[in-house]
């Protein structure tokens, strides 16, 4: 398979988790994805929660991992051998929760760093995130890219639930890190 | 020095400066595609206010707000202590009274600032 392929091939295995009884996805991405479908896709979703009955606590909280998850994929995915920042998404429910994955390209050597803060959070507790979160604040510094490390923690706070990852190698140089965020229905 | 006036868009909020009264209102939400790019342009405007004001008033609601951005607000605050004394700085932080994100963001900047950090409840829509 080319790299293209490949890539298709792991965003169509994200896609099994809304296969079980009950599940089904509202919103899914594969290919280029730019800033300025951020609140598009955002919006309607948080529209569709509204029509379907959800309460406001979980849709505020969907929306701000998403405007996170989606941010990351801009801000770190790296380019494909073609120039294309290719990424995927997928918003949608199963029985017990809302599920959101988000999907870029990495280079290799950039995860051990990130296995490690996710590592991190899902380790701590509320309290311990919430530390996390201020010492980030705090101390941290802005990116280039306007990112300023608190997206990943902040989709933990929102969550409560502990953050999924996998990364699946592409070539020798790129993988793709797929983060799997949940909000608990109930 | 002149008003500081940006518009409202979807991601990004309305920003009022009026360098006379010595107030910045924020209002709406905010998740800029660069964050940066969105605050240098507050962050200048502040640095033309002359410290000779009698006070500033920093009025925030924002409704969505993306953690690249909560770090610019801390910076916006920073920013407001290195140009005034505790005293002359108001900061007005209104929340819809069921977001305790906002709410909580708020309390957390009450911790941080030096200056007064009125936490405003809003009837939710």
């Amino acid at each position: 398979m080319d790299f293209l392929d490949l890539c298709k091939s792991e965003y169509n295995d994200s896609q099994q988790l809304f296969n079980e009884e009950g599940a089904k996805i509202f919103f899914t991405h594969f290919g280029e994805f730019d800033s300025q479908k951020i609140s598009d896709i955002t919006t309607k979703c948080e529209t569709y929660l509204m029509e379907s009955g959800v309460v406001k606590r979980t849709i505020k909280n969907t929306f701000n991992i998403l405007i996170e998850g989606l941010q990351n994929i801009i801000n770190h995915g790296e380019l494909s051998p073609e120039k294309k920042q290719l990424s995927y998404f997928n918003i949608g429910e199963t029985k017990e929760f809302y599920v959101m994955t988000f999907s870029n390209l990495i280079l290799i050597d950039r995860f051990n760093q990130i296995k490690i803060s996710i590592d991190q959070l899902n380790s701590s507790d509320q309290a311990g995130i919430k530390a996390i979160y201020l010492d980030t604040l705090t101390n941290g510094q802005i990116s280039a890219k306007g990112g300023a490390g608190l997206g990943i923690i902040t989709m933990a706070m929102k969550s409560k639930n502990k953050i999924e990852y996998q990364l699946v190698k592409i070539d020798n140089e790129l993988s793709m890190l797929s983060i799997e965020v949940k909000i608990n229905k109930t | 020095m002149s008003d500081l006036n940006i518009s409202l868009t979807k991601s990004t909020p309305k920003v009022d400066g009026d360098f006379i009264n010595g107030t910045l209102i924020i209002k709406g939400n905010c998740f800029p595609e660069n964050s940066i790019v969105f605050f240098d342009e507050i962050l200048n405007w502040m640095d033309q206010l002359p410290n000779t004001l009698l006070k500033f008033s920093l009025d925030c609601e924002l409704n969505y707000i993306a953690s690249s951005s909560v770090m610019h607000f801390y910076k916006l605050m920073q920013k407001t202590e290195e140009i005034f004394s505790p005293e002359k700085i108001e900061i007005i932080w209104k929340y819809e009274e069921d977001d305790e994100d906002i709410q909580n963001l708020g309390e957390e900047f009450q911790k941080l600032s030096k200056g007064k950090v009125n936490l405003i409840p809003l009837k939710s829509n």
